[in-house]
């Protein structure tokens, strides 16, 4: 039997109802299996969101804890686990954002030393260092539109969800998105006009 | 990469998937879970709020009631209350002042104006001057009298 995309979408609702009812009866089992299922997705985005990798884990730990502590509160039919950990973590990363601009914790890599294949590692941290410094360049929303649909590949509308904006304006504000990251890249010298990769 | 990656150039994909994320403390989930099963209150959202953000309802709130109280006060309303506050319903209280009998005033009939005044009037003559008692004649005359005396 072949299932369709909305069908999937709602057996995996109706066993996240089912998981969810266990977490409200304080099944730590339960609770385990959701935090091994979700945590490294939360960390993702709140790294890239907010640059440090301390408070990427706290953001984490407190989404996570946010949904042991609301269990009972879980009203079936809703959206997933998932994106209710999603919405919860961008919300959470928008507020420290707020309070603080983004600050990355990776040190600017060094001058090459004189091993062989030093010079290229150092091209590379370079590089990676610009490329994070490009997202850092976004302001919250934008960075947070990125984040969702380029490199965690949600879908729009779960990314619209998670930001609390409807589907015309999230297009809207990821059309926007892309063209800040493009100019931001193209002034971090990571991209030309050409589409030249640095190297 | 979904639809949405496609609207990168692969240089710009390139770029973005330089951004890596480092690998978590081992034992993080473990941790959550320790922490959630021994109770580990979550923090509220929007504890972390300071300043003028934090209190701004409260004080706009604060606000709005004393401006209330004040527009109350101002217009008596307090004193028209079944019970009575104390401080606040007497010295504010409207004093009581017997209100003005309204007298309808009626003005006493006019004689109408003009025409019995007419009937009765008796139209005053002229004044006729005598020739010498105007100011120029009599001048004239009393130069003459004097220039002849004068000529004599």
């Amino acid at each position: 039997m072949r299932f369709t995309s909305a069908a999937r979408e709602a057996a995996a609702a109706d066993n996240d109802d089912a998981v969810m009812a266990r977490i409200a009866g304080r099944d730590a089992v339960a609770f385990g299996r959701v935090v091994d299922a979700h945590v490294a997705m939360l960390h993702r985005i709140a790294y890239r969101m907010i640059g440090d990798a301390a408070e990427a884990e706290d953001v984490a730990q407190e989404a996570l804890l946010r949904l042991w502590a609301s269990a009972e509160r879980w009203r079936p039919g809703q959206a997933g686990i998932a994106a209710w950990l999603t919405r919860v973590a961008v919300n959470q990363c928008l507020d420290r954002l707020r309070r603080r601009r983004f600050v990355s914790d990776e040190e600017p890599p060094e001058r090459a030393d004189d091993a062989p294949g030093a010079e290229a590692q150092v091209e590379e941290d370079q590089l990676r260092h610009a490329a994070r410094a490009a997202l850092g360049d976004l302001s919250e929303r934008h960075r947070a539109a990125i984040v969702l649909t380029y490199y965690e590949e949600l879908p729009n509308s779960m990314a619209a969800d998670a930001l609390e904006l409807n589907l015309k304006a999230f297009e809207s504000l990821l059309l926007r998105a892309r063209g800040a990251m493009r100019a931001a890249l193209m002034a971090r010298g990571l991209t030309s006009l050409t589409g030249e990769i640095a190297s | 990469m979904n639809a949405n990656g496609m609207d990168f150039t692969a240089a710009e994909r390139a770029a973005l998937d330089r951004v890596s994320v480092p690998a978590m403390r081992p034992g993080f989930a473990a941790d959550i879970v320790s922490a959630a099963t021994a109770g580990v209150r979550v923090p509220p959202r929007r504890t972390a709020r300071r300043g003028w953000r934090a209190h701004g309802r409260l004080l706009i709130g604060a606000g709005a009631l004393v401006l209330a109280s004040a527009t109350a006060a101002a217009t008596g309303w307090f004193g028209k209350l079944p019970i009575a506050i104390p401080g606040i319903t007497r010295t504010v209280v409207v004093p009581e002042v017997k209100k003005p009998k309204h007298v309808v005033r009626r003005e006493k009939p006019k004689a109408p104006v003009g025409q019995a005044e007419v009937a009765t009037a008796v139209p005053e003559a002229a004044p006729v001057l005598p020739l010498e008692s105007a100011p120029l004649p009599q001048w004239r005359v009393q130069r003459r009298r004097a220039s002849r005396r004068g000529c004599r």
